[in-house]
Parts: C-alpha cells; structure tokens; sequence
C-alpha cells in the first residue's frame, strides 16, 4: 500500500495504517534524528514524538504537498529541540556516538577501524557547523533529498541551501585535509 | 576565469549542477591550474569519505520494538490519561499565559477562518456545478458525503435503506441523500462520485472540516 493510501487510512483513525505508516519511514526519521542529536537514546525518543506529533496532527497534514516533507520537518524540529535541550551534546561524539549500530557491521576488523575513524571525523566536523549548515548536510549529503526538497523542508530558498551546502562541504573537506595532513 | 570561482563550481562538479559552459570551464581550467586540479582531487576524496559516512546509515536496535513503542505512545496519547495531564499542566503559569495567548488569537481569526472556509466551499461548488452540469441541490448533498455513500453502495445498502424507511436509522437525511443518488441515472452517479474524489484531492482539509460539520449536523 501506498503512503498516500496509508496516511488517507491513518487520518480516519485506522491504527494498523498507521502502524505500517510507522515501519514503512521509521528508519528515515531515526537516521535524521541519529544525525542531528549524535546519541541513539536520544534519537529513539526524538523518533517516538515525531510519530506521535504526526498522529496528532495527521488532520493537518495537506495531502498536496509531500508526506516526508511534512514528516521530516517535524524529525528536524523535533530534534533541533532535543539537541538544544541536550547540555551533554558536546560530549557526545566521544562516548554514546561510537555505539552506534551500523546498517552492516564490517567483518574486517581494520576497514572496521578506518569506517569508525572516517564517521567519527565527520561527525566532528558536522558538529562545528552551525545548525542550520548542518541541517542542509545533513539532509541533501547523507540523506540524500534533493536541494528543493531541503528547501521546503527547512522552509527557505534553494539558493540558500545551495550556499550552505558549499560551505558545509568545505569545512568537511578542510578537517579531512587538515586531519590526514595533507 | 578566477581560482575563486571556479573553487566554487568544482563543488558541484560531477553533480549535474553545473551548465554545459561551466563545466567546460571548470575542465579547461583544471587542466591548466595545479592548485585547481589538487582541490578537484581533495574534493573527490571528500565525497568518498562521505560516501562511506553516508553509507553507514545508522540504525536503532530492535527497530520492530521501536516501532511498537511509537503505536503504543501515538495510541496513549489520545486516551484519557493524556487529557488529564493536559488539564494538569493548566496549573503552570506559562501554560495559562500561553492559553490565554491563544484563547484571544482563536477567538480573532475563528470568523476570519469560517468566512474564508466558506468562501472556498462556495468557489468550489460553483465549480462543480458548471463542470459536472448538476443541480447544484444534488451536488451539494453528494459530494460531502459521496465517499460513504459509496461505501454503502458496495455494502449492505438495501439494509440501511428499509432501516430509513422504517425510521430506525440514525442517520436519516444522510440515508435520504444515498436514496436520491441511489436513483440518479448510473451517469451521474459516476460523475458525482469522480467530481468529489476531485474534490478531496485538491482540497483536503476543506472536505475534512465538512465532513465533521456533517456529522456534527447528524
């Protein structure tokens, strides 16, 4: 079934269309959240309100405009709030960050250690850059939406997205340099 | 062409964001330029670092728990236990300010919003009228509920019709309208029925609104 099918089903109070509305963009959202708020815990949390915001207001959504536009502005918001709320954010990337569960653990223990260095460098990076530069990374690199759909999503025009994009990636791009001492 | 420039474009190199003469730009000037042609090699070794971050993607543990604990909380939060919290949190100083902030903002724009709502409802049925050439009495009784009526179509129709009849349903007016439409020619049916599924694609949240005040009419 269709999201569009689903969320219509959703609106009327069908609680299994929800549910499959849940499995269905779940990982979408916690890869969001994980992005922005660094920690698991915390992201599973941000993952929760997200969905109960999108229960409560499903009678809100308009159904012309794209459902995970809608939802990923509320993943954003909802997790902006939790990483300004989260004094610890700072310490982060050196304790909770490396538990991460990855999609598929390597086998070989030495790519293994090179992917944690590589993750653990860009998240640095991405989280000395300010919010809204790191927002645009986050969802035109990593999760790859395009520039007008980060747009819409952070509601602000394409051309701005475009100029945080260049900054962002060269900041990304200078730590990388400056870190493998070229 | 500047270095400076061209700094820039090489950021969208290879990503179809550049016009044919900028490309050709970029490349003319990579070829000549060495501290270029290096940035271009940094850049690439940049996109594959992210694309090894990217690839990563982080996953919750027990993604199915995860899941079952949203429906639980979307779930909760719309039975009893959430109600009383709110009526709790009415305590709080900044909850009362904020509810008489919007107490007063409800209050101003609720006629603003009904005459609005009304305004497109009348557009829209205006609209309809002429496109599917009905009497705008049949039309406005159809289309607020066509999508039900259609459910009692493919249901158990004769039963709520002889329970109309008798009086013993409820909703009587709404059995009465899926009467006059059961009896429209199989033509204007479908119109009917295609016009509100147009209806509804365009303008969600105003059939939404309709519905309740339907009900609510009920």
């Amino acid at each position: 079934m269709e999201t569009r099918d689903l969320v219509i089903k959703s609106r009327s109070g069908d609680m299994q269309a929800f549910s499959r509305l849940v499995t269905l963009h779940q990982p979408y959202v916690y890869q969001i959240a994980y992005r922005v708020v660094l920690s698991a815990e915390d992201a599973r949390d941000v993952v929760q309100e997200v969905f109960v915001k999108v229960w409560r207001n499903l009678s809100k959504y308009r159904m012309n405009t794209k459902f995970t536009t809608w939802l990923y502005r509320i993943a954003v918001n909802a997790a902006l709030d939790r990483m300004r709320q989260n004094k610890r954010h700072a310490s982060v990337i050196a304790g909770e960050a490396s538990g991460m569960t990855a999609a598929s653990p390597d086998p070989d223990p030495e790519r293994a250690l090179l992917k944690k260095e590589t993750r653990e460098l860009i998240e640095r990076a991405m989280n000395r850059l300010p919010e809204k530069r790191r927002l645009v990374f986050i969802l035109r690199d990593l999760q790859e939406l395009s520039v007008q759909e980060t747009a819409e999503i952070l509601k602000c025009s394409e051309q701005n997205v475009k100029s945080h994009l260049y900054y962002a990636r060269r900041h990304i791009r200078e730590t990388i340099i400056k870190s493998e001492g070229v | 062409m500047r270095c400076k420039t061209i700094e820039k474009w090489l950021h969208w190199y290879g990503e179809g964001e550049l016009s044919a003469e900028q490309k050709a730009t970029v490349d003319a000037h990579v070829q000549s330029c060495e501290s270029c042609r290096s940035l271009l090699v940094h850049i690439g070794r940049a996109r594959d670092l992210i694309g090894d971050f990217r690839a990563e993607a982080p996953v919750p543990r027990d993604p199915e728990a995860l899941a079952g604990d949203v429906v639980r909380a979307a779930r909760q939060s719309r039975e009893p236990g959430f109600v009383a919290r709110g009526l709790f949190s009415l305590g709080r100083p900044g909850v009362r300010l904020a509810l008489g902030g919007a107490l007063v903002f409800i209050l101003g724009s609720f006629f603003m919003e009904e005459i609005h709502i009304m305004n497109q409802i009348s557009g829209l049925e205006n609209k309809m009228k002429t496109e599917t050439r009905l009497p705008q009495s049949a039309f406005v009784r159809c289309w607020v509920s066509a999508e039900r009526i259609a459910g009692m179509l493919n249901g158990d129709s004769e039963r709520l019709l002889e329970q109309a009849r008798t009086g013993r349903l409820r909703f009587v007016p709404m059995a009465r309208y899926m009467f006059e439409f059961q009896h429209m020619p199989a033509g204007d049916r479908m119109r009917v029925l295609r016009a509100c599924r147009d209806v509804r694609k365009t303008v969600p949240d105003v059939m939404t609104r309709l519905d309740q005040k339907y009900i609510e009419i009920q």
